[in-house]
């Protein structure tokens, strides 16, 4: 008896500590500063001075202040117009590229060339591409005699092509879809066959039932990903114009650290935090369209 | 015995890689070493900045000879503020540090910077060897968180080659604002569709500085009396108006349009900037020259001040205050002066030459001195009761006010005007 | 095979390709533009309407760029960007990967109370928006006094590397036949020799992808470095580009910063090219979750 119990104890021991680094940062990195930032949801803070405690003042007042209902509306909008729309594209761009063709993994690599080119730097250059005197786009529009497009200089299509450029980003979606279809047996593929089914059946009847899982989870993680978008309107919008790209990432930021005002940028971040946790549960319960072989895990 | 030596190299290697880390000493592979014993100095990047530092850390040292400890000179760029901000929250703050006009008052409510009035008489300095308007932008209620160093006021930068090629005859003192006007619009270069090719005049509309002194010349106001809230005159609308039809015809910059125009691109025919920017406009530009501001209805020309300030939490503060008057004086302001990027704030050196030959002799060096007779306006700062919030003001006038007034068209109705007040008085709260 | 499938095929063929050409070319053209840009001179750049190739190739503006930044007491910025990515790069994927395989053995090779509750807090925290944790672990790093040090960005990697990461590791060690680790504990080995031994060895593939990442994540990385560096000579060389075009007229014109652009962009596409596999595992070993 005393040896088992022995050995259990021996084992949770080592057990933790191979988990003592995940939990040191989990209660450093995580616990911690979640704490901290509702804390100073109630006070205002400039960490300058001691923070002073407001009560629910910053809830009531980020309501007012400057562009952050607009970026609530336009964090919502950019994800989810460019998160599904990403999905749909690149899952045809995936369909493509799964053809047996020869050199398709060349056109693999260049469709994902995009991704890895650094955001900094791809930034930069979508801003001079995009620029409504210089860009090399408008000048192709003007040739085709449509006149130049604003891009990010009216607040009409800011928005816009912000999500078209998120779209060129969709070479890392590619590839998961690719790996999905991979992962459909070819056994389904061919009782579809049996069955008659043409391509466009064998589509909507195989392909896409069978990689809900894929689905979903991109779905998830795109969506919680891009509610928190902030390199690209550092980059080349900085939440213009008049607050058209402005993200709540974006607003926690300046608010936090360039006005100093952390209550109430914490505020803000609870805010999302809340919305973001909302919303994955909601899917999370109504997942019953996903389809698992071999039942749910 | 095997099992322990696969353990040891592994830990081995772990508690290499972590002693790599926290042997900070050595050239401060991860960051700045500690650096108590060093004198710290905080400057905003720029090369002319840094040269301009080390002579007078020099200079001072040479007057000085009992002060052997290490200068040592940082510098940050991008948003000085947001990093000056960012060092005094993490009690970083340099010794002895550059100031904006903007961050007085901020500083001075955090008590973060030091009163220098208390020792004014100790190295015999007083407020009449500088310009009264320099004295005034340090000053917080009757105390002084910054001596400014240079006498620094808008002035207007031209292009000559953009003139010649436009076929107008060069800016002159004697010029009204209407006059500059009509000349910007002769210079525009539009596109077949309307694209501004060339602009006339680069007025920086989402600097505050500027902008302040065009309403004021126009006889508007942005805020009310007391800095609390926002107010927009009908003289301010009118002129907000007319702004933006002259951002349409191209005589003025759409400064919000990402339109890659610029002054020192050679795009743009003139420009209002401040003695700092000569020697960036210089290097950018083959032939160029400056005049005062054009008056206006209201005779205007805004000026700011920028200096240094002493850290409270230093480790050298009496170090920094000797360092500071030094700074300020004769000697020092000459130093200063030789960089070519300021006017010193001594008014006995107002006709040196030391600083008329940079960065270029032959150029109207007299329009960066006081004229007479002229309204001063100052940084935005000083005209709200809330100091620290300049930056959210400065964004809100920009980006919630100036910028949809510009790409607005047709007549903005009174409750656009007074959505844009409410946007202010958000930001000044 | 009868003719006409074959023409079919062949139909169906031509008409993916051409698909797959036209749409790679418009996938590409901005980055080829990045390249065209780079060579041409700054008045080229502004020409009004805008030039697609320049006249002449001025490769001489990769050289210039090196001087535009300007230098601390002599040394050229880059270098001190470099310098400070090279670092924090080291020691970035040293802690993830030794740290993500550490805390993945632990969840997946050992049974004992609690570990599925540990998972399943540590996986939870993907839901967390950064953006919340951002101010108080400012306030934090402060605290340490570690503002402006390369720290904040360092020691957070080394307690496991992250939930993905971990999630990784955790995937692939669940690949591994369960026979590996009973016949070594039978003959009398205990967690860490197994761990030493066997599973590190056989997990090479996985941290190697997660090596990988790391990097691309180190090398990329805008919002770290931008809260926590304050001054110029520590910044990385993501937030360093990042500045140029701040002030296009000083750094000479959209060429100059073009062409630190391309320089800035090597490494990656560099990497990829040679290690296209590992990329590849990562992203969709991350995306196929069942």
């Amino acid at each position: 008896m005393r040896d088992k119990t022995k050995v259990k104890l021996k084992r949770t021991v080592t057990g933790y500590v191979f988990l003592l680094p995940v939990i040191i940062g989990l209660a450093l990195f995580t616990v911690l500063p979640l704490v901290k930032s509702f804390y100073y949801s109630f006070t205002e803070y400039n960490n300058i001075t001691p923070p002073i405690n407001v009560g629910l003042q910053n809830y009531k007042d980020m309501w007012s202040q400057m562009f952050f209902t607009k970026s609530v509306i336009n964090t919502f909008v950019y994800a989810f117009i460019s998160v599904p729309l990403g999905l749909f594209c690149s899952f045809f761009l995936a369909l493509g590229l799964n053809a047996k063709l020869k050199g398709i993994k060349v056109f693999r690599a260049l469709f994902y060339l995009p991704v890895i080119l650094p955001a900094v730097a791809s930034g930069i250059l979508i801003t001079d591409l995009f620029s409504y005197t210089y860009g090399i786009y408008n000048r192709i529009f003007m040739a085709l005699g449509l006149g130049r497009f604003a891009f990010f200089t009216s607040e009409k299509t800011a928005m816009l092509s912000l999500i078209v450029y998120s779209l060129w980003g969709m070479g890392s979606s590619m590839l998961i879809w690719l790996a999905g279809f991979k992962s459909v047996s070819d056994t389904y593929y061919e009782v579809a066959k049996i069955e008659g089914g043409g391509p466009v059946w064998t589509l909507l009847h195989v392909t896409v039932p069978m990689t809900t899982p894929t689905i979903f989870y991109n779905l998830i993680m795109g969506i919680i990903n891009s509610l928190q978008v902030f390199t690209p309107v550092y980059v080349i919008t900085s939440g213009g114009p008049n607050g058209s790209t402005s993200t709540l990432a974006y607003m926690i930021y300046t608010f936090g650290m360039s006005y100093r005002k952390m209550g109430l940028a914490s505020a803000m971040a609870w805010f999302l935090f809340v919305i973001i946790m909302a919303l994955t549960l909601f899917v999370y319960k109504t997942n019953k369209w996903v389809y698992y072989e071999g039942g749910k895990d | 015995m095997k099992r322990f030596k696969r353990i040891a190299v592994f830990l081995a290697a772990v508690v290499l890689v972590l002693s790599f880390a926290a042997c900070d000493g050595g050239g401060g592979l991860f960051g700045r070493p500690n650096r108590k014993n060093v004198f710290r100095v905080g400057i905003s990047e720029n090369t002319e900045e840094h040269a301009m530092m080390q002579s007078l850390i020099a200079g001072f040292k040479k007057a000085n000879t009992d002060v052997t400890i290490d200068f040592s000179v940082e510098s940050y760029s991008g948003n000085y503020s947001d990093k000056l901000v960012s060092q005094a929250s993490s009690g970083e703050l340099p010794d002895l540090f550059f100031t904006l006009d903007s961050l007085v008052g901020y500083f001075a409510s955090t008590k973060i910077t030091v009163d220098l009035g208390d020792y004014f008489t100790q190295y015999g300095f007083s407020d009449d060897l500088i310009y009264p308007e320099v004295a005034e932008v340090g000053k917080v209620g009757d105390e002084i968180h910054m001596l400014g160093r240079e006498y620094s006021q808008v002035v207007l930068y031209y292009n000559k080659a953009i003139f010649d090629d436009a076929g107008e005859s060069y800016p002159s003192e004697s010029w009204t604002w209407d006059d500059m006007i009509s000349a910007a619009g002769k210079i525009a270069k539009l596109d077949s569709d309307g694209t501004v090719l060339r602009a006339g005049l680069d007025m920086r509309l989402n600097w505050p500085v500027t902008m302040l002194q065009y309403f004021e010349g126009k006889g508007g106001t942005l805020f009310n009396e007391n800095g609390t809230a926002g107010q927009i005159n009908d003289k301010a609308r009118a002129a907000y108006t007319e702004l933006r039809d002259m951002t349409k015809s191209g005589a003025i910059l759409d400064t919000f349009g990402n339109t890659g125009l610029s002054f020192t691109g050679s795009n743009v025919g003139m420009y209002f900037g401040v003695r700092a920017d000569a020697p960036v406009i210089n290097k950018s530009l083959a032939s160029w020259d400056v005049v005062h501001v054009p008056d206006m209805e209201t005779n205007v020309v805004a000026l700011g001040a920028s200096g240094y300030s002493v850290s409270a939490l230093g480790q050298h503060k009496d170090l920094a205050v000797r360092f500071l008057f030094y700074i300020m004086s004769a000697e020092g302001q000459t130093i200063l002066a030789r960089s070519g990027n300021v006017v010193p704030a001594l008014k006995s050196l107002a006709d040196s030459n030391e600083w008329k030959d940079y960065p270029k002799a032959g150029i109207n060096q007299n329009a960066f001195l006081q004229e007479t007779g002229v309204k001063k306006v100052f940084p935005i700062s000083t005209y709200m009761s809330k100091p620290q919030n300049a930056g959210m003001l400065t964004d809100a006038l920009n980006k919630q006010v100036t910028s949809p007034i510009l790409s607005s068209s047709g007549a903005i109705s009174a409750s656009d005007w007074s959505s844009y007040e409410t946007a202010l008085t958000n930001a000044m709260k | 095979m009868t003719s006409s499938v074959k023409r079919r095929r062949r139909i169906f063929a031509a008409t993916v390709y051409a698909i797959l050409i036209v749409g790679a070319a418009i996938f590409c053209f901005p980055i080829f533009m990045l390249l065209s840009r780079s060579l041409m001179t700054t008045v080229e750049s502004t020409v009004v309407p805008a030039k697609f190739f320049p006249s002449v190739l001025q490769w001489h503006n990769y050289v210039d760029i090196f001087k535009a930044v300007g230098t601390l007491e002599g040394t050229s910025y880059w270098w001190l960007w470099f310098k400070n990515t090279a670092v924090l790069e080291v020691m970035v994927i040293a802690g993830t990967v030794l740290s993500s395989v550490w805390v993945a053995y632990g969840f997946t090779r050992i049974k004992f109370p609690g570990r599925n509750f540990v998972f399943a807090v540590v996986m939870g925290t993907m839901m967390i928006p950064s953006t919340v944790t951002m101010i108080p672990l400012y306030t934090i790093f402060s605290d340490l006094n570690w503002l402006n040090t390369l720290h904040p960005l360092i020691w957070p990697m080394w307690c496991g590397g992250g939930a993905v990461n971990i999630f990784l590791v955790v995937q692939f060690l669940r690949t591994l036949p369960r026979e590996l680790n009973e016949s070594a504990r039978i003959d009398g080995a205990n967690e860490f020799k197994i761990f030493f031994r066997i599973v590190l060895p056989a997990a090479v593939p996985i941290l190697t992808a997660v090596g990988v990442g790391a990097f691309v994540g180190v090398w990329n990385d805008l919002v770290n470095p931008l809260l926590y560096l304050n001054t110029k000579d520590m910044w990385t060389l993501a937030l360093g580009v990042s500045t140029l075009n701040v002030n296009v007229g000083e750094i000479g014109g959209i060429p100059y910063v073009f062409a630190a652009c391309t320089i800035f962009s090597l490494p990656p596409i560099v990497l990829f090219t040679f290690a296209q596999k590992y990329f590849i595992e990562s992203v969709v070993m991350s995306g196929i979750k069942g």
